[in-house]
């Protein structure tokens, strides 16, 4: 239990993504993502992570489900609510696979921060882990109504829905 | 800001945590993400669960998992130090909500780096909490402890006795104001 035994996370990251060790990963869940509707239009959900080093963060993704539609931002916040940097407001494009958004390199310092994502209907779709709602709370997942595009502050409010969504952060310039 | 070699502790904690039991618990194909409803093994019986706080966070909520059955008695939740005294708890309160969390907004409590319990106690054996069964020797193997206090409010000072129950419930605190 002393965590300064535990395994490190690699000090070279390539990608810290909501499925790693350093996020949900960490919290024995087991199941794997499956394609779902967003679960409600101008909805952000903030994924909770860690970060132990120095990271240049050059892009974020979204693993994008069966259907591309809507549209969609992501970001990274502060442990406290503030916006680090997002994508913006983007059409979803792309099915089963990784969409990347190339934001502003910027260095990503140690501590506890989020993986935001908010859409702007329903009909769009990504990867995610259906943990039931309470669970998903349990875990430290969180959520706010009206905030597509991403908010500069976060409101943080309970997570209504079972839907952990699989995005991420990429220290590499391609994935 | 320097690099660090310890992780700074996520919004939540709870026994699946990494700064819990959590690993073990994963490695022992005993994820939080299959919990299920279960009958508190024993009235009036504390469970602690050992857990670390790397760097200094104030506890602002404590919750539980309420299972499908609650409204026959209370819970208790609390946090004690490394030596067993009590440093918050919610005191008794009749279990509600099936299904779902149920919140206990506690004092807030600063918790420097360091060992701490998480505490649960219910005062009856009908109520449920979502929880795993992995081996009681499992458990005791990981720190985690129980006591029969006789009473419905978590004790003022713990005397921890070995864990004898197949029974580790989905509870904790939080480092906000929303769960």
């Amino acid at each position: 239990m002393d965590l300064s035994l535990t395994p490190i996370l690699p000090r070279d990251v390539v990608t810290i993504t909501t499925m790693s060790l350093a996020s949900m990963g960490g919290q024995a869940i087991s199941s794997a993502p499956a394609s779902a509707t967003f679960p409600a239009a101008n909805r952000a959900i903030y994924v909770p992570f860690r970060n132990t080093r120095h990271v240049t963060v050059r892009q974020l993704f979204s693993y994008n489900g069966a259907t591309a539609s809507d549209n969609i931002d992501v970001g990274i916040y502060t442990e406290d609510g503030r916006r680090l940097v997002s994508s913006g407001a983007v059409a979803l494009a792309g099915t089963n696979a990784l969409q990347l958004y190339d934001v502003t390199d910027f260095i990503l310092g140690p501590g506890v921060f989020y993986l935001a994502v908010s859409m702007s209907g329903t009909t769009g779709t990504l990867f995610r882990i259906g943990t039931p709602t309470a669970l998903t709370r349990v875990l430290g997942v969180v959520q706010e109504a009206s905030a597509h595009p991403l908010p500069a502050t976060a409101t943080f409010a309970a997570a209504a829905s079972a839907y952990i969504p699989v995005l991420g952060l990429a220290g590499v310039a391609s994935l | 800001m320097t690099d660090r070699m310890i992780l700074a502790p996520m919004p939540t904690i709870h026994p699946w945590s990494m700064e819990s039991i959590g690993q073990a618990m994963a490695t022992n194909a005993m994820p939080a993400s299959a919990a299920a409803s279960a009958v508190y093994p024993t009235a009036a019986m504390a469970i602690y669960v050992p857990f670390l706080v790397t760097e200094t966070r104030t506890a602002m909520l404590l919750w539980c998992y309420n299972g499908a059955t609650v409204g026959n008695g209370t819970a208790d939740v609390g946090i004690y130090d490394r030596d067993g005294h009590r440093l918050v708890s919610a005191t008794p309160t009749t279990t509600a909500g099936t299904g779902t969390l149920q919140t206990f907004n506690t004092a807030d409590l600063v918790l420097p780096p360091g060992r701490y319990f998480m505490a649960i106690l219910l005062s009856n054996a009908t109520d449920t909490l979502f929880s795993r069964a992995p081996n009681a020797e499992l458990l005791r193997s990981l720190g985690v402890y129980q006591e029969a206090t006789g009473d419905s409010t978590l004790p003022a000072t713990a005397t921890m006795a070995t864990m004898a129950q197949a029974y580790l419930p989905v509870f904790g605190l939080a480092f906000r104001s929303v769960i």
